[in-house]
């Protein structure tokens, strides 16, 4: 097993790959009782075109599949995978984001029988037409309460906006239309092509005495069961404007809501892959908007103090395989008044007040002692570092990381990134005939 | 062990290596009211928004930034008949940083420039700051309407408490909120400075020595403070209080509440946790499974229980026309816990299930220190996880039974989605 450490921190980090191409990551936390298990699969809602394995064509599924798969592989013909991993006190959980699909337990005592839980109902499908019929009941309304909360539509209309055909732009649920449309073949047919071991990896934190044991354990369970042997993946995407001239700028809905809301998001035009780069460019993106946007930004604090935004002001970088778009927005007087004020610090952004050396110092200092902090976590540790950044590089990289970025690299990235072309705005208003 | 600082101030250290960082929180606590719960919430926001050494958000966010990313956090909350009014630093533990060996004394003289030496002029708190946070409070109040679950949430929460202490979110009375000054608020703010019992309560790699030089920096003088039991209970109604509404959402929200007569870690509370985690505290409750995944009738169908209030709530989100299948389906399984129609495997997981959440909790800090206050309030409190592991594990069926049957429905308020579409 690969060994990664840190001294100073007195952190460790085992990884090794089983025979069938399943990547195991071990992290010891001593003083912990709970241990937390992640298995994900490099597969989202995004990954609705592809070769299906043993076939030559591409196949287009229905919007929502990977979330549907996902809620449908804890239900099996003779057992509930949530109620096995209750039988040991543990609870279980999964989710499904644009490119990833993870299913994980927390538990506080055994943990082998609990990992055996987790490796057979990810890896054993099984699908019926009467439980995938009712499970359409269950996700339409997942997907009608979404369709409440303004917060969710404000975000997925900028993206809309910023994606006119990538995948990304649909709702991860799919809609109540799309999902009508899903059978148990073409779960199985999903199932085949993106669950096998070599597309997944396991991370285990917390509670561990010997990690040599836990991959013994994983070897045993995998020993028993056949897999088919590893093809490549193969995705396809729609085309997009490389220059982004088909960027929806702006649109703007009702909803009865008390007081308006307004985003703005900016697309990267640049593909930064899923590796070192990536990982590098998302912490660059980071210290920049935090220099611009963040708790210290005298500009904000302007837009504050004059009444243009509020608490509910924030930010985000999203950079996964395939995409990567900022968003910047919250709740407004005048949507269009915080709108444009956004706008306005990103095309001046290396202009600003707050784009100095002190700052950037301050706030490298502040994101070195996040990144310490969350080695407090075991779910953020698990969950941040099993992502395909962390494939190459290890968790202990990324405090040199973050000391070696530059108020040059942020310039570069300013200009490269913030440019008016690539943005777009939404602005959510209350419906007028609620008030009247 | 709680040390007596002087008279009703108090400070309690937890020393553990386990975590990477230290929590430091100090409380200010007194008896619950109308109008100290909005006033507190309102505080909350004055005194973290400036203070004398940090006259905007951009110097705090400096002095944050410089402490490496330290996180602070001031809010006031109730439990049940106390009004606690808490602020939380969170530092890195000076151990795994390279040059700020004295970053436990800067935190706590943070606190202290915070909560004692607020943003003031003339005898009131700096209006133009008082102001903005007001109306940031008000439309933070208007928008948690806007959020439905949290808006049903409310509303059942009037409609059972008849005490207006008891009615207010932790977040105030907005009818209330809009007569307060800035000469008014900085008078309650003295007296609670003087008057409440404060308690501190510091986790972590604690340096004892430098800790106590630097408690100069939080002089609270001595107070004498009397405080009520934590416990409160609603007197039960003759009959069932409703509420409906209408409003133009795509989901209904069913919100119920059951009188409970058991407390935190008083006679039956380890019968009562089991109940309700069956009933519908856990993913594996009847709730979840026969509202949610086997009738298909809701997004969500869940239980909690307020121990110190001696009341559990049911919350649901469903089609406006299942409202009376839900109501039935939700009483038919409080009913089968009543008579016993349990699995005994899932009675034996629940328990587990519990044992689990418990052990879990004991890797948060946070979480940590709360089991500290509350031991304070509910000597009681079970911090151990062997000893809780033994109590859950005695509770028997007839125990459970028993504890379904004292639920008594006393109210149910019930928001009425119009589908958009039809209206």
């Amino acid at each position: 097993m690969k060994l990664r450490q840190n001294l100073r921190l007195g952190e460790t980090l085992y990884e090794t790959k089983l025979a069938n191409g399943l990547t195991v990551k071990v992290y010891p936390k001593s003083g912990y009782h709970k241990t937390y298990a992640i298995l994900t699969t490099n597969y989202g809602a995004i990954d609705k075109t592809f070769i299906p394995v043993g076939a030559t064509d591409y196949v287009t599924v229905p919007d929502g599949i990977a979330h549907f798969l996902e809620h449908k592989l804890f239900e099996k013909k003779d057992y509930d995978a949530f109620e096995k991993f209750g039988r040991y006190g543990a609870s279980s959980n999964a989710f499904t984001s644009f490119t990833r699909t993870s299913y994980l337990f927390s538990t506080t005592s055994h943990l082998r029988e609990n990992l055996d839980i987790l490796l057979d109902f990810v890896q054993e499908p099984y699908f019926s037409t009467e439980t995938v019929e009712k499970e359409k009941g269950i996700i339409g309304q997942e997907i009608q309460m979404y369709n409440d909360e303004p917060d969710w539509r404000l975000f997925y209309t900028v993206i809309g906006n910023l994606y006119p055909s990538h995948p990304v732009r649909t709702d991860i649920a799919g809609t109540v239309d799309s999902i009508a449309q899903i059978t148990p073949e073409a779960l199985y047919q999903a199932h085949a092509t993106f669950y096998q071991p070599s597309n997944m990896n396991l991370f285990i934190v917390g509670q561990i005495d010997d990690p040599d044991e836990v991959v013994d354990w994983l070897n045993a369970n995998q020993a028993a069961k056949t897999f088919a042997q590893p093809t490549e993946i193969v995705r396809s995407l729609p085309e997009e404007a490389e220059d982004g001239h088909d960027i929806i700028p702006y649109r703007s809905l009702e909803m009865p809501i008390t007081r308006s809301k307004s985003m703005v998001g900016i697309k990267g035009l640049t593909d930064y892959g899923t590796g070192q780069l990536a990982l590098e460019t998302k912490l660059k993106m980071n210290l920049l908007l935090e220099l611009l946007f963040g708790d210290s930004s005298t500009q904000v604090q302007n837009l504050y103090n004059e009444g243009t935004l509020d608490d509910s002001f924030g930010y985000e970088f999203a950079i996964q395989r395939s995409f990567n778009f900022v968003t910047l927005g919250g709740d407004a007087d005048n949507a269009q008044a915080l709108s444009d004020a956004i706008i306005n610090i990103l095309e001046h952004a290396t202009e600003s007040p707050d784009f100095s050396e002190d700052n950037l110092a301050l706030v490298k200092k502040a994101a070195i002692g996040e990144y310490l902090q969350a080695f407090n976590s075991l779910e953020a540790i698990a969950n941040q570092y099993s992502d395909e950044f962390f494939t190459e590089i290890s968790p202990f990289d990324v405090l040199g990381l973050i000391e070696q970025v530059t108020l040059d690299d942020l310039q570069q990235m300013a200009t490269e990134y913030f440019k008016i072309e690539t943005m777009t705005v939404c602005h959510i208003l209350p419906e007028e005939a609620n008030h009247a | 062990m709680n040390q007596k600082i002087t008279d009703g101030v108090y400070l309690n250290i937890l020393q553990t290596n386990q975590f990477k960082t230290i929590r430091l929180t100090v409380q200010l606590i007194a008896p619950v009211t109308a109008d100290g719960m909005t006033r507190r919430s309102l505080l909350a926001s004055v005194l973290g928004a400036s203070s004398q050494a940090y006259r905007d958000q951009v110097a705090m966010a400096n002095e944050l930034q410089a402490m490496y990313g330290a996180g602070f956090n001031i809010n006031a909350h109730r439990q049940g008949n106390l009004a606690i009014f808490s602020i939380a630093m969170r530092i890195v533990s000076p151990q795994y940083l390279r040059d700020t060996a004295d970053l436990q004394e800067q935190a706590i003289a943070f606190i202290g420039q915070l909560l004692l030496h607020p943003d003031v002029i003339g005898g009131q708190f700096n209006p133009v700051v008082f102001n903005r946070e007001k109306d940031n409070l008000v439309r933070y109040i208007e928008s948690v309407a806007d959020d439905k679950q949290s808006y049903a949430a409310v509303e059942l929460r009037k409609l059972y408490f008849k005490d207006e202490p008891q009615q207010i979110p932790n977040y105030g009375d907005v009818t209330d909120l809009a007569t307060i000054t800035p000469a008014e608020l900085y008078t309650y703010y003295q007296a609670m400075i003087a008057n409440d019992r404060v308690q501190m309560t510091f986790v972590g790699n604690i340096d004892e020595a430098k800790t106590s030089a630097a408690l100069a920096q939080l002089p609270f003088a001595p107070r004498n403070v009397e405080l009520p039991t934590v416990f409160y209970q609603q007197a039960l109604y003759p009959k069932v209080q409703t509420k409906t509404e209408v409003q133009p959402v795509q989901q209904s929200k069913l919100n119920m509440a059951y009188q409970m007569p058991a407390y935190f870690y008083q006679a039956d509370y380890y019968a009562t946790m089991v109940m309700n985690a069956l009933f519908g505290g856990t993913p594996l409750s009847l709730l979840f499974t026969n509202v949610r995944e086997k009738a298909s009738l809701a997004y969500y169908a869940s239980s909690a229980i307020d121990a110190f209030r001696g009341v559990i709530t049911v919350q649901t989100g469903i089609e406006s026309q299942q409202k009376d299948r839900v109501l039935a389906i939700i009483e038919a399984q409080r009913q089968r816990i009543i008579t016993g129609d349990f699995e005994q495997a899932v009675f034996e997981q629940t328990k587990l299930a519990l044992i689990n959440q418990f052990k879990s909790s004991l890797d948060s800090a946070a979480y940590l220190g709360q089991q500290q206050f509350n031991r304070l309030f509910v000597p009681e409190t079970e911090i151990d996880a062997a000893n809780f592991t033994q109590a859950v594990l005695a509770v028997s069926k007839q125990a459970v039974q028993k504890q379904a049957a004292k639920m008594q429905l006393q109210a149910v308020y019930f928001l009425k989605g119009v589908d958009t579409d039809e209206a």
